[in-house]
């Protein structure tokens, strides 16, 4: 290509370039775009925790989400398996193995973690009281979390749940321990009841070995948590609770159905509200066997202790009777027990007794009731044996005033025991040690009253004039006999007319004899027909039971 | 390597072709700073070579480097199956392609994604430090592995389509959805620029390194 045809060409025209090239902006916005995505992204990290699980059973590398309130605040990121040694309580060397749960959080989780954080795998779970977790049979497993009330500090391993944590800081409910001798059939998720209305439930069981017994922690819920006051009791209502009362009869109670397979705990808290406090802090209460134990029981403090000595036999009177003061129970049987004397010349029974000071005073002031009881004491008041059950033949205690006045008696301490002697007065009369004393007097009364009437001038004026009565008819008879009935009878009607004058005159008197000593409403008549008719019936009776076991001696088990 | 006997460039010559209608013009002898050259016929801008190639290149270039940063780290699509999902990166996508057995569809995806942007942006930075350095070495071979970067880039954009079509076509709530991610804004920016930046590249500038500066009658850049 020579010179000269390129010299043909025409030049090209020269123009100011119009602006400078923006190209390295695109390098730069790219660095911002990019440093400003990579942040975001490292920012939206979040913590990273690590989970200290029994096992990893469900969970899976990046698989497994964290939830709380089913918000998926993250997820794990590796598994590992830890061996580490440990000391049991004992001392013994213990290797452990656990599962150690990475997971990446989210970025605003950094509030969430506190001291009380703790985590927990959600898993199908099927037992009596409930069934949860069924969504993850199709989503797969997940772990939740609770982030406890305490918001400081973030901790190097947080705990890992085996099973749901009953409570989670969110309910803000209250846990309440109880000691109970035996777990009965509590178990986790029992109910618990407050006038039969589920009011929280039962969190766990273990054994306190120092006490040998069982501590029972259960959960109130919130609302309901001023319910339980320091004197409120508790008691078990698992399964039916059958019982035959002192007072005759058979009580089931069953609190409901659920209570029946699961167990169950109910509770009360005694009206007087002013003798309660409310609840501070960790409380323990005790856990009775039944309703009937809780409300008999009043806790230490607020029972007085006697002794009473019975010459009766004690059958049928046993720990847990009642000790009544006019049919209401103000104390029970606490302890009996055989005292032998110093010499070893006697042996008696000692029978203790507590009498609830709740029941005597409403401010429940010891020294207050005590002070009565000893004045009622010197008024006259006795513990007496009475049976309250004809079936169990069991016995309480009553408290009474005899009718011999033995006032002036005084709650004295005994030698051996630092509880007053309480005086005693020997057994009346029950249908089974048949002390018919009472009844014996008011028939020897009835007799000696008879006996009196017969004595008396009347009645011998009664018999006298009857004795003439019949020498007249029999005078008449002769007369009929000796005359003949046609000739004589206008003499004879007038004759007879005469002796049924005499007759009415007689039984006139008699009336009158009668009725002076009988008297027509006399207390002595009244008593008698009523004790007659009670004697009839009460025979009656007798006899219709004594059939009835004759034909079918298991009717007093099974009825009729 | 020399460029063959016999053969030299418009611009040895002193010569430039318009772009847009195909005519000769000669270079002025004089020109002054900030100035540019028009057709004389067309009155279009005249270049001999792509203006300010290497500077936009690197550009665009650094770019897409940049961004290919969060493409991979970023999740590029979230996959809802059954209530339950999670975001997945594009080599996390490839390591599930894999674990489900799909090692064909893996091997693609790996080698739209992956395998391919790398050699992209390897490759034009290599040329573009090689005219930085006026490399001498094998200008043919680097002319045609310019050529075959250009063809295999646009492939690169294989995943971009296969999410925008699975996330428009994948939607049924619970059970089965697909959502795009960040990632994928990213990736599809890595992948443009880099196109771009393979666009403004200008071949010729390999060449220009085996003709000695004085013989150019003018700059480098334009």
């Amino acid at each position: 290509m020579s010179e000269k045809i390129i010299k043909n060409y025409p030049v090209a025209e020269i123009k100011k370039q119009p602006f400078v090239p923006l190209v390295w902006l695109i390098p730069l916005v790219a660095v911002i775009v990019t440093g400003w995505l990579v942040y975001k992204h490292y920012q939206d990290k979040g913590p990273t925790v690590i989970i200290d699980f029994e096992n990893a059973r469900g969970i899976e590398v990046k698989r497994t989400h964290i939830r709380y309130k089913d918000v998926d605040v993250g997820k794990v990121t590796d598994i590992k398996l830890v061996r580490r040694a440990g000391a049991t309580d004992t001392g013994e060397n213990l290797v452990q193995d656990r599962a150690l749960v990475t997971a990446e959080l989210k970025s605003f989780m950094y509030d969430y973690l506190g001291e009380e954080t703790v985590f927990w795998v959600v898993r199908p779970r099927v037992s009596m009281g409930e069934i949860s977790g069924l969504s993850t049979l199709f989503s797969g497993f997940y772990i939740e979390m609770d982030p406890g009330t305490k918001k400081n500090g973030k901790k190097e391993i947080y705990q890992g749940l085996d099973k749901p944590p009953k409570v989670t800081s969110r309910d803000r409910g209250t846990v309440i321990t109880l000691n109970s001798e035996k777990l009965g059939s509590l178990i986790e998720g029992s109910p618990v009841y407050y006038h039969q209305l589920k009011v929280g439930e039962v969190l766990d069981s273990q054994l306190n070995i120092d006490t040998d017994s069982v501590d029972i922690s259960i959960y109130i819920q919130d609302k309901y948590k001023h319910k339980v006051r320091s004197n409120t009791r508790f008691w078990n209502v698992s399964g039916v609770d059958v019982e035959v009362t002192p007072s005759g009869g058979v009580v089931a109670k069953m609190e409901s159905v659920a209570a029946l397979v699961l167990g169950g705990i109910a509770f009360e808290t005694p009206k007087e509200a002013n003798k309660s406090k409310e609840l501070s802090g960790d409380t323990a209460f005790h856990l009775y066997e039944s309703y009937k134990a809780a409300k008999e029981d009043s806790s230490g403090d607020n029972k007085l202790y006697y002794v009473m000595h019975f010459d009766d036999t004690l059958f049928g009177l046993v720990k847990g009777s009642t000790v009544e003061y006019q049919g209401v129970q103000i104390g029970k049987v606490e302890d009996i027990v055989l005292h032998v004397d110093n010499d070893k010349s006697d042996v008696h029974t000692v029978v203790k007794v507590s009498i609830f000071v709740d029941k005597l005073s409403n401010l429940g002031d010891k020294i207050e009731v005590e002070e009565m009881l000893g004045k009622l004491v010197a008024k006259g008041l006795h513990g007496q044996l009475q049976t309250s059950s004809l079936l169990t033949g069991s016995q309480y205690i009553a408290l009474i005033y005899p009718d011999k006045k033995t006032s002036g008696m005084k709650l004295n301490k005994t030698q051996d025991s630092n509880m007053a002697l309480f005086p005693t007065t020997a057994a009346a009369s029950s249908i089974l040690n048949f002390d018919a004393s009472e009844l014996t007097g008011e028939l020897t009364k009835t007799v000696q009253e008879v006996r009196k009437v017969v004595k008396s001038k009347d009645v011998k004026q009664i018999i006298a004039e009857t004795g003439k009565l019949a020498k007249n008819i029999r005078a008449i008879t002769q007369g009929l006999n000796e005359k003949g009935v046609s000739g004589e009878l206008v003499n004879l009607l007038s004759e007879s007319r005469l002796a049924i004058v005499e007759i009415q005159k007689v039984a006139k008197t008699t009336q009158s004899t009668i009725n002076k000593s009988l008297g027509n409403d006399s207390a002595l008549q009244y008593k008698l027909e009523i004790m007659l008719d009670d004697l009839s019936e009460t025979a009656n009776s007798f006899s219709v039971l004594a059939d009835t076991l004759q034909r079918k001696p298991n009717s007093v088990l099974f009825g009729k | 390597m020399k460029i063959q006997e016999g053969i030299s460039t418009a611009r040895q010559v002193g010569l430039i072709s318009c772009h847009f209608c195909h005519s000769l013009s000669r270079y002025p002898d004089e020109m002054a700073e900030k100035s540019q050259l028009h057709c004389p016929c067309c009155k279009s801008t005249l270049h001999s070579r792509i203006p300010n190639s290497f500077n936009k290149t690197m550009a665009l270039l650094l770019a897409a480097f940049f961004l290919y940063i969060p493409a991979n780290i970023l999740p590029v699509m979230t996959v809802v199956y059954q209530g339950s999902g999670e975001p997945d990166t594009i080599m996390g996508g490839v390591i599930h392609l894999l674990e489900g057995g799909m090692w064909p569809l893996a091997l693609i995806v790996f080698v739209a994604s992956i395998v391919v942007p790398v050699i992209k942006i390897a490759v034009l930075f290599g040329l573009l430090l090689s005219i930085y350095w006026n490399a001498q070495w094998n200008p043919r071979e680097r002319t045609r592995l310019y050529r075959a970067m250009e063809f295999i880039g646009r492939w690169s954009m294989v995943d971009i389509f296969v999410i925008g079509i699975m996330v428009a076509l994948v939607q049924f709530g619970n059970n089965a959805s697909i959502f795009p991610g960040i990632g994928a804004l990213s990736f599809a920016a890595v992948v443009v620029l880099t196109m771009f930046a393979t666009h403004v590249f200008d071949p010729r500038l390999i060449w220009d390194n085996l003709i000695k500066r004085s013989d150019l009658k003018v700059n480098n850049n334009e």
